[in-house]
């Protein structure tokens, strides 16, 4: 799948990684990767600008967070108006592939 | 397009040195993803051709910040409309200026200004939440500015001979407080005016 496809969907998709709980940028980039199969070739820097994105529409906050032995990382959390969102994007989704889905399934050959 | 190079951190921070807030943000995330990559054992170039070309993620982070931008922008333009007004009305009623059966030039140009200004900031208010807000809400932003500037300036004007009265400190603090947000209103114009090079 190449990054255009995914341009559209990439906020939804960042929605869904952080409802499994606060992740920092590249562990959302590694989830993302995982729970893909490594299908989304994208850049992984545009991650981090979609990221912000949502902190500036209130759906993430983010804080830094130092661990004890480790660099400081800024680590992003869903808002309760994120999860709200991401509850109306995933039932507008699951509306929009079943209808999408019903014109690409291949069409069955008449019986004779 | 901008080729990778070793001054990628630099690279990116001009495309962005526009916005020193956005600039910053960009330099901490590729940092903090640097540092992640360096961990996992990946050279430098290897990891600044995963994270993407820049003038790409340049692009990104504009598109990423400008609504936010505008928004900030639209809501200084809305102080600077209700303190325009509000000083206004003080002024007038203040100094006895409002007189409508005898109107004056400067009266006129204060009045007719501020409402053009206003109606202006209406109509950016509405475009701001079309697909292409920067496009839409530019011109009636500069135009609400120029016609709240100079409302804000005729206003003054009326106000002048009251200057030496012992209104004087006070009308001198509402010109000043105005003229801060129009000068406000105007850098934060001239910041969302140089997102257009990625629209």
């Amino acid at each position: 799948m190449n990054a255009e496809m995914l341009k559209g969907h990439l906020d939804n998709v960042i929605l869904a990684t952080l409802e499994r709980g606060p992740a920092h940028g590249y562990a959302v980039i590694e989830d993302i990767r995982q729970r893909s199969g490594g299908r989304f070739d994208l850049p992984e820097g545009t991650v981090y600008p979609a990221l912000h994105r949502l902190e500036i529409a209130g759906l993430l906050v983010s804080d830094w967070v130092t661990p004890d032995a480790g660099r400081r990382k800024r680590v992003y959390t869903l808002t309760p108006a994120g999860r709200d969102a991401l509850k109306d994007r995933r039932a507008g989704w699951t509306e929009f592939s079943r209808a999408v889905g019903a014109f690409m399934e291949p069409e069955k050959p008449c019986a004779a | 397009m901008r080729r990778l190079t070793g001054d990628y951190a630099g690279a990116l921070e001009r495309e962005l040195g526009f916005d020193r807030a956005l600039a910053d943000r960009a330099r901490e995330d590729l940092a903090e993803y640097m540092g992640e990559m360096a961990d996992a054992g990946l050279d430098r170039a290897e990891a600044e051709r995963r994270f993407g070309e820049v003038h790409d993620i340049a692009c990104s982070y504009a598109s990423a910040a400008l609504p936010g931008r505008l928004r900030q922008t639209l809501g200084v333009a809305g102080w600077l409309a209700l303190a325009t007004f509000l000083f206004m009305r003080w002024r007038s009623m203040q100094l006895g200026l409002q007189s409508f059966a005898h109107p004056t030039l400067l009266g006129v140009v204060d009045g007719v200004g501020f409402l053009l200004g206003a109606a202006a900031l209406i109509v950016a208010w509405r475009r701001g939440r079309s697909q292409d807000a920067l496009r839409g809400m530019r011109a009636p932003l500069i135009f609400a500015s120029i016609a709240i500037a100079v409302s804000t300036t005729a206003s003054l004007l009326r106000a002048l001979p009251a200057l030496e009265g012992p209104d004087g400190t006070l009308i001198l603090a509402t010109g000043i407080v105005q003229l801060a947000l129009l000068l406000l209103l105007i850098s934060r114009l001239r910041l969302i005016s140089r997102y257009r090079r990625f629209a």
